[in-house]
């Protein structure tokens, strides 16, 4: 939870790491039609995702990234919208990388 | 002092009809009316709003308890605290808030109705909806009952003690056009809604809980919708609940059998011959989920207090305790039939486990094994350490 910055600070980081995590999810099928255009704050389990599609959500963002969540991020409000799963990577991308 | 209670209930009460209940696969009236008179059916409401603010911990032990006596009340139980603790971990208007606190306080029964013909016996999806006559509900300026403006009509498959219960919580779409995941579950009256049995009630085991399919169709206010979506609930309260409750029934009742066995062995020590090692198999079995069973009640309770997050691993860590719990409470109560011969497979006599094996026989088939590993499965490729 306390890896989840602050969105406006790191706004140019984003972009291309949800671009990429939007692509990534609709190559996987997930909730297609909606993912390609959805509004990034859109809640994807109102939208109809479901349990089990959010653990292969999980495996295809750590393989894309090259990240590994802790525990304490793999619950259902990480993997909420494109906008938290972007801050959740951004966050550990730059924990990781060389930044 | 709680459990003791629970220990007295079970040797007396429930003990008592359990053999009857089981034959007639009849409601336990007589133990649930017992359970009322003590405060237990509010077991898992905080002490302050008229509950007995038992933790996870103590409800799993409670569970056992009560398991020795008559599984199908136990379970009854179980669900029902399950029920109960998913209202009181919703974050009600003023409303449900008093619905919620009538429940508490009068110990109303509270069944679920979370299964569905056409879902593959999947919690997490829905078929039917919350439909409205009106799409936007307007407030209305007129004093008194707030008007029934939803209305929802469900085919559930299996309702446990449903036509006994005084109120059920459904789950459904959120609206006609939400996706099958998008779930909320609604409060109903017993008295408000129209139930009607599809099919009858005549299984192996568990015959008290009284677990037949329903038709269920209501009308109801909006404010009987809970806020929280039903995911979420699920997650928090309901899925580690239900496994942690239920193998708190299903340890309860393999330990009987294993003690069945033991004082069949004992009234043959005067024969010469060693006692089975039978006997001693279970009880490391025995020991291994009760650790188990205390370990992750721990974990739930965190969670549910909201001191930890529903994680993978925490999910993991319930599941596999129903699986594990599941599987061992029928491999003892097999084991102690072994020990018991024909006075074990006998349905009389104090060395009879036959009741006890036909309600274990539940065990792996209530949120079937095979779809638990199967999701445990998945969510090991991405388990860590908590």
């Amino acid at each position: 939870m306390s890896a989840v910055p602050a969105r406006a600070v790191h706004g140019d980081e984003r972009t291309p790491v949800e671009r990429r995590l939007r692509e990534l999810l609709a190559r996987r099928s997930v909730l297609p039609g909606v993912i390609e255009s959805v509004d990034a704050g859109a809640d994807l389990w109102e939208l109809g995702m479901e349990s089990l599609a959010m653990v292969g959500v999980m495996v295809a963002v750590e393989d894309e990234f090259g990240v590994e969540f802790p525990d304490e991020l793999l619950t259902r409000d990480t993997f909420r919208s494109l906008a938290v799963i972007t801050d959740a990577v951004v966050s550990l991308t730059r924990e990781e990388g060389p930044a | 002092m709680t459990e003791a209670i629970c220990r007295e209930l079970a040797s007396g009460v429930l003990a008592e009809h359990a053999a009857e209940v089981d034959r007639d696969a009849r409601f336990p009236k007589e133990a649930l009316a017992a359970l009322r008179s003590h405060g237990l059916l509010s077991a898992a409401a905080p002490a302050g709003q008229g509950g007995l603010g038992a933790d996870v911990p103590a409800l799993a032990r409670m569970a056992a308890r009560l398991a020795r006596g008559c599984g199908s009340t136990a379970m009854i139980w179980a669900m029902h605290q399950v029920q109960l603790a998913c209202l009181l971990a919703s974050d009600a208007g003023p409303e449900l808030g008093a619905a919620v606190n009538r429940i508490v306080r009068d110990q109303l029964l509270v069944a679920s109705a979370t299964s569905e013909a056409g879902v593959g016996g999947a919690l997490r999806r829905s078929a039917c909806a919350v439909e409205r006559d009106d799409p936007s509900p307007a407030a209305r300026p007129d004093a008194g009952e707030p008007a029934s403006t939803a209305r929802l009509d469900k085919h559930a498959t299996t309702v446990s003690y449903g036509l006994e219960a005084d109120a059920l919580l459904v789950s459904a779409r959120r609206g006609p056009d939400s996706p099958p995941g998008d779930q909320v579950a609604v409060l109903l009256d017993a008295a408000d809604a129209s139930l009607e049995t599809l099919g009858g009630w005549n299984p192996l085991g568990m015959r008290g809980t009284c677990s037949p399919a329903l038709r269920i169709r209501a009308a109801f206010a909006d404010w009987r919708i809970l806020p929280v979506p039903f995911g979420d609930l699920v997650a928090r309260v309901m899925t580690p609940l239900s496994h942690v409750l239920w193998s708190g029934v299903w340890y309860g009742l393999a330990a009987e059998a294993a003690d069945r066995a033991a004082a069949h062995a004992r009234g043959r020590a005067g024969t010469g011959s060693p006692p089975s090692g039978a006997l001693a198999e279970m009880r490391w079995r025995l020991s291994a989920v009760e650790a188990q069973l205390a370990e992750a009640a721990r974990a739930a309770q965190a969670v549910l207090t909201g001191a930890a997050e529903p994680t993978v691993a925490f999910t993991l860590l319930v599941n596999s305790l129903k699986l594990a719990a599941s599987q061992v409470a029928v491999d003892v109560a097999l084991a102690a039939l072994r020990v018991c011969g024909m006075a074990g497979y006998s349905e009389d006599g104090p060395h009879s486990v036959a009741r006890l094996v036909r309600d274990l026989l539940s065990a792996p088939l209530m949120i079937g094994n095979e779809r638990l590993v199967a999701i445990n499965a998945e969510l090991a490729l991405v388990a860590r350490d908590r």
